[in-house]
C-alpha cells in the first residue's frame, strides 16, 4: 500500500513513472533502430550482391552466354530476392510467345537447378501472404502440376492479391481451371481489373469464349456486370452473341448498359436497330451505352434521333449524341450548317465541345501506353 | 491565506496539474496507437508490394484520372512541375491547370512552353466559380488544358477545374509539387479493390533539397534549413504514424491537397470545394465523411503510404508562422462547419478522430499555453511544485522524442527514403525541434485560432466563417 504525504505526491509518482516507462521505449526505439539500420545496412549489401549475381545468371537465359558451371546456393534468407527475380525475368517474355519458346525452358531449368520449385512449394504450406504471392507466381510460371492443389485451395481465400496470384497460378497450370477462374472473376468484387485482364490474356481465346459464355448463362445480374468487362478478350463472334444474349435476358438498366458497353467496340451495321431500340430508353446509363453502339454504325437517317438526345437533360447523354453526330457528319463539312440548324442550346453546345474534343483526340495517339516508353524493350530492362 | 484555503488552493493546483498529466498521456496515447498500428501495417504492405511483380497498372479498364493543377504565382516552378506530371505513367489521364488570376508571368510561361491555343470546346459550369476568362488546350500535349480565371483562392481553382474535367476520378495537385511517375497507379489501385473507396490520399514527403530537372525521377535529399529539417521530421510524423494509423478504420481526417485522388460524382454531391474557408483540403475530407454519413452510403477513404509526393515547405519562420496560423485557422473553420460529427453516428470517425481533431488538435494551443501561464502563475505566487514541473516538461520532452523516433524507424522499416548519414541527422533534429520549434509552431498554432475567433481578414478578405458558421449537412434529393 502506497502512502503519500502531500496530495501533489501521486500525482508526482505517476509522472515519475510515465517518464521512467515512456524513456524506456523511447530508449528501446533507438535500440530497435540501430539493430535494424545495422541489419538492413548488412542486408541491402549482400541483397546487391546477391541481385547482380542472380541478374547475370537468370540473363544467360536470353543472352547465350554459359551459365556457370555450378549454380551458387541460396540461402533461406535470399529465396525472395531470387524468387522475385525469376519471375521478373519470366515476365519480360509472357508477351512475346515467339521467344518464350526458346528462353523460358532456358530459365525453368536453371529453376529446377537450384530447386526453387521445392521452396516455392514450402512456402505455400508455411509463408506469409507475400511469400504465397511470390510463390504462386513462380510456380505457374513454371507450370508445376505439384503447386495445382495449393494453388485451387488458395484461389478461395480471403486476400484479393492471393487469391488472384492462386487462381493465376492454377490457370497457368491447368487451362481446365478456366471455368472455376470465371467463377472467381464473377464473384470477386476485390480483384483488380487490370490484373484480371492480364490473367484472362494467357487464355486461348477459343477455350475463354466458351467459358466466358458458360459463366455469364450462370450469373446473377452483379456478376453479369463484373464478367462483361472482359467479353473484349474474347473472339469477336461469340463476344456479340453473349452480349446480345444477356440484352435478351436481363431487364437491369446497368447490366443492360454494360452489356451495351461491351457491344460498342465490335458493333456493326447489323446491330443498329438494337442501338436504336436503346436510344428510346428511359435510363441515361442505358442511353450512354446505346449512343456509344450507335455511334459505330450511324446512319443519316438516325440524325432526329441523336438530335433529340443531344437535347436531353443529362449533360453526358447530350455529349454522346452528339459525338455520335460528329461521327456522322465526319469530315464532310456538313457540320458548320448542321450546326447552324440546331436550335436547342444544349444541343448546340454539346456538339461545339464534340467537335472540340474530336480535335483534341486526333492529336493523341489512340491508347498511348505512357509506360513503355519509360520502360523501353524487354531487353533494356535486363 | 488561511491553512483550509491554502490547502484547497493546492488541491486546485495539482488539479489542475493533473489534468494537463492525462491530457499529455492521452494524446500521447493517440500518437502510440496510430504509431503502433502503422508499425503492424507497414511492412507487410511493403513486403507485398515487392512480391507482386506485375505491374500495379496497365489497362484501359483503369478509370481515366483528371489532374487538377491550381497555379497562383508559380512563375519558377510551374513548367518544370507540368512537366513532370506529363511523364507520369498512366493510361489515361489529363491535366487541368488553373491558373487563379496569378499577378505574374505564369501564364506565359505556359504559353511558350506548351504552345496554348484557345480551346474550342464548351467551359460547362457544374459548380460555381469566379469568372473564367479563357480556357486554352496544349498544341504540344493534347491531354493538357489551363483554365485562365479571376482570383478566387484554392477551392475555387479546384472547382473551376472539376468543371472542364471529364474523367471520373480527380486527382488534386500542387503547381511546387513533385510527383513519383508510378502515383497514379499505386492511388488508383484501392479504387479497384474496394468498390465503396471514394477518397484515396497519398503520403507527401519534403523535397526542399532536390532540384527535379524536368521529367526525371524526383531523387530526395534532406534540406541543410534547420527549420524545413523539422518539417521534414512532421511530414514523416504527420503520413507515416498519424494516417497510416487512422487510415484502416475509415477515419483519416484529412487527404492532404497536394497528393489525393476523388471520385468526381461525390466532389459534386458534396457541392464542390468550399471557396469561403482559407484552406480546402480538410474541409472537403470532412465533408465527404459527413455526406456519406448522413446519406448513409457505404464508404472508405483510403491511404497510400509510397511517398509518392514531394514538396516544398517554408524556409523562412515568418512564412512557415503564416502557413501554420492559415493551417491552424482553417482547423478551427473546419471543426466549427462539421461540429455534428462529434460523438455523432459516423462510428470510429465520430468517437475517434473527431475528437482527436477538436481537443488534441484545435484546442492543443489553449491547453498548451494555458498550462504555461498557470506554471508561470503559480511560481510567481509561490505555489508551484517545481519538482513536478520538472518531471512533467521532461515527459513532454520525452513523449516527443518518442513520436518522432517511431516515425524514423516507420521510415526505415518501409521505404527507407533517405540514407544513414541522413537520418542521423533526423535524431538530431528530433532532439533540437523541442527547443523552440515546436513552442514557434504552438504559438503560430494559438494565432491561427485567435485570428479565426476574431474573423481577421486575410488578404483584405472577411469572408471566412467564424464561430457562428453553420454546421453544413448534404441537401436533401427526392
Amino acid at each position: 500500500m502506497l502512502h503519500f504525504a502531500s496530495a501533489s505526491e501521486p500525482l508526482l509518482w505517476l509522472i515519475e513513472l510515465s517518464v521512467l516507462f515512456s524513456s524506456i521505449m523511447t530508449a528501446a526505439l533507438i535500440v530497435a533502430f540501430i539493430v535494424l539500420r545495422t541489419r538492413n545496412s548488412i542486408v541491402r549489401k549482400r541483397q546487391e550482391r546477391l541481385t547482380g549475381r542472380w541478374r547475370a545468371i537468370f540473363k544467360t537465359a536470353y543472352t547465350g552466354e554459359a551459365v556457370p558451371e555450378v549454380l551458387p546456393r541460396v540461402g533461406r534468407r535470399d529465396w525472395f530476392t531470387v524468387m522475385g527475380l525469376f519471375s521478373q525475368f519470366h515476365q519480360l517474355r509472357d508477351k512475346d510467345r515467339d521467344r518464350a519458346r526458346e528462353v523460358l525452358p532456358k530459365l525453368d531449368r536453371l529453376a529446377y537447378d537450384i530447386h526453387l520449385d521445392r521452396h516455392a512449394l514450402y512456402w505455400l504450406s508455411r509463408g506469409d501472404d507475400a511469400e504465397k504471392i511470390l510463390a504462386l507466381t513462380a510456380l505457374g510460371q513454371l507450370r508445376e502440376q505439384d503447386a495445382l492443389d495449393d494453388a485451387i485451395r488458395l484461389s478461395a481465400d480471403e486476400g484479393a492479391e492471393l487469391s488472384r496470384a492462386a487462381a493465376q497460378c492454377a490457370l497457368r497450370i491447368d487451362v481446365r481451371f478456366t471455368d472455376g477462374v470465371l467463377e472467381l472473376v464473377r464473384d470477386r468484387d476485390d480483384w483488380v481489373r487490370s490484373r484480371v485482364e492480364t490473367m484472362l490474356k494467357e487464355i486461348d481465346r477459343i477455350d475463354l469464349d466458351e467459358a466466358l459464355r458458360a459463366a455469364i448463362g450462370n450469373a446473377d445480374e452483379a456478376g453479369k456486370r463484373r464478367l462483361l468487362d472482359f467479353v473484349r478478350f474474347c473472339s469477336p463472334s461469340p463476344a456479340r452473341a453473349v452480349c446480345k444474349r444477356v440484352l435478351e435476358e436481363s431487364e437491369d438498366d446497368e447490366t443492360i448498359a454494360a452489356a451495351l458497353r461491351s457491344l460498342a467496340p465490335l458493333a456493326s451495321e447489323e446491330d443498329r436497330a438494337l442501338a436504336l431500340k436503346y436510344c428510346a430508353h428511359g435510363s441515361p446509363i442505358v442511353l450512354l451505352s446505346a449512343l456509344r453502339v450507335l455511334r459505330k454504325c450511324v446512319r443519316y437517317d438516325d440524325r432526329e434521333t441523336l438530335l433529340r438526345l443531344a437535347s436531353h437533360r443529362d449533360y453526358w447523354v447530350r455529349l454522346r449524341a452528339a459525338e455520335a453526330i460528329v461521327e456522322l457528319y465526319g469530315e464532310s463539312g456538313l457540320l458548320e450548317d448542321f450546326l447552324g440548324e440546331v436550335e436547342d442550346r444544349y444541343a448546340r453546345d454539346a456538339i461545339v465541345q464534340a467537335i472540340a474534343e474530336r480535335k483534341m483526340m486526333a492529336r493523341r495517339s489512340p491508347l498511348r501506353d505512357r509506360r513503355a516508353e519509360a520502360q523501353g524493350a524487354p531487353e533494356a530492362r535486363l | 491565506m488561511s491553512i483550509n484555503g491554502h490547502a484547497t488552493f493546492e488541491a486546485v493546483v495539482v488539479f489542475i496539474e493533473s489534468g494537463l498529466f492525462l491530457y499529455f498521456l492521452i494524446i500521447n496515447g493517440y500518437y502510440a496507437f496510430t504509431g503502433g498500428v502503422a508499425l503492424v501495417r507497414l511492412p507487410s504492405f511493403v513486403k507485398m508490394h515487392l512480391a507482386d511483380p506485375v505491374r500495379r497498372s496497365n489497362s484501359t479498364l483503369d478509370r481515366p484520372v483528371t489532374m487538377l493543377v491550381p497555379a497562383f504565382n508559380e512563375r519558377e516552378i510551374i513548367v518544370t512541375s507540368v512537366r513532370s506530371m506529363l511523364a507520369l505513367e498512366y493510361v489515361n489521364f489529363e491535366i487541368v491547370v488553373i491558373n487563379d488570376g496569378s499577378n505574374d508571368d505564369t501564364l506565359e510561361r505556359l504559353h511558350e512552353a506548351f504552345d496554348l491555343e484557345p480551346y474550342e470546346g464548351i467551359y460547362r459550369v457544374e459548380l460555381p466559380t469566379e469568372e473564367v476568362r479563357e480556357v486554352y488546350q496544349s498544341r504540344l500535349h493534347p491531354e493538357l488544358r489551363v483554365i485562365d480565371k479571376v482570383n478566387g483562392g484554392k477551392g475555387d481553382a479546384l472547382n473551376a477545374g472539376i468543371n472542364l474535367s471529364r474523367y471520373p476520378l480527380l486527382f488534386t495537385a500542387d503547381a511546387d509539387s513533385y510527383y513519383h511517375r508510378q502515383t497514379l497507379q499505386w492511388m488508383v489501385e484501392p479504387f479497384q479493390r474496394d468498390r465503396r473507396t471514394v477518397v484515396v490520399g497519398g503520403a507527401v514527403a519534403v523535397g526542399n533539397a532536390s532540384t527535379p530537372v524536368d521529367d526525371k525521377p524526383f531523387e530526395p535529399s534532406l534540406p541543410k534549413n534547420l527549420m524545413q529539417l523539422f518539417q521534414v521530421l512532421e511530414y514523416l510524423r504527420a503520413f507515416l504514424a498519424t494516417r497510416m494509423g487512422f487510415a484502416p478504420f475509415n477515419a483519416l481526417g484529412i487527404v492532404s491537397g497536394a497528393c489525393g485522388l476523388w471520385r468526381r460524382d461525390v466532389i459534386i454531391a458534396c457541392e464542390g470545394f468550399r471557396t469561403d474557408t482559407i484552406w480546402e483540403d480538410m474541409e472537403m475530407t470532412l465533408r465527404v465523411h459527413n455526406y456519406c454519413i448522413n446519406t448513409g452510403q457505404p464508404y472508405r477513404i483510403a491511404f497510400s503510404p509510397f511517398p509518392v509526393c514531394w514538396t516544398d515547405v517554408p524556409a523562412s519562420p515568418k512564412v512557415l508562422y503564416n502557413q501554420r496560423k492559415g493551417w491552424h485557422r482553417h482547423l478551427s473553420e473546419c471543426v466549427l462547419i462539421h461540429r455534428k460529427l462529434l460523438f455523432g453516428h459516423g462510428g470510429v470517425f465520430s468517437w475517434v478522430t473527431m475528437p482527436y481533431l477538436v481537443f488534441f488538435e484545435w484546442l492543443a494551443p489553449v491547453v498548451v499555453i494555458g498550462g504555461v501561464l498557470f506554471s508561470v502563475s503559480m511560481a510567481a505566487l509561490g505555489y508551484l511544485d517545481w519538482s513536478t514541473q520538472w518531471w512533467l516538461l521532461g515527459l513532454v520532452f520525452v513523449l516527443a522524442m518518442f513520436g518522432s523516433i517511431i516515425s524514423i524507424l516507420l521510415d526505415e522499416i518501409s521505404f527507407t527514403a533517405y540514407r544513414l548519414s541522413q537520418v542521423w541527422v533526423l535524431f538530431v533534429a528530433a532532439f533540437l525541434e523541442n527547443f523552440g520549434y515546436r513552442q514557434f509552431v504552438m504559438v503560430a498554432n494559438f494565432s491561427g485560432l485567435m485570428a479565426w475567433l476574431f474573423r481577421r481578414p486575410v488578404r483584405g478578405s472577411t469572408k471566412y466563417p467564424g464561430l457562428f458558421v453553420a454546421p453544413w449537412a448534404p441537401k436533401r434529393r427526392d
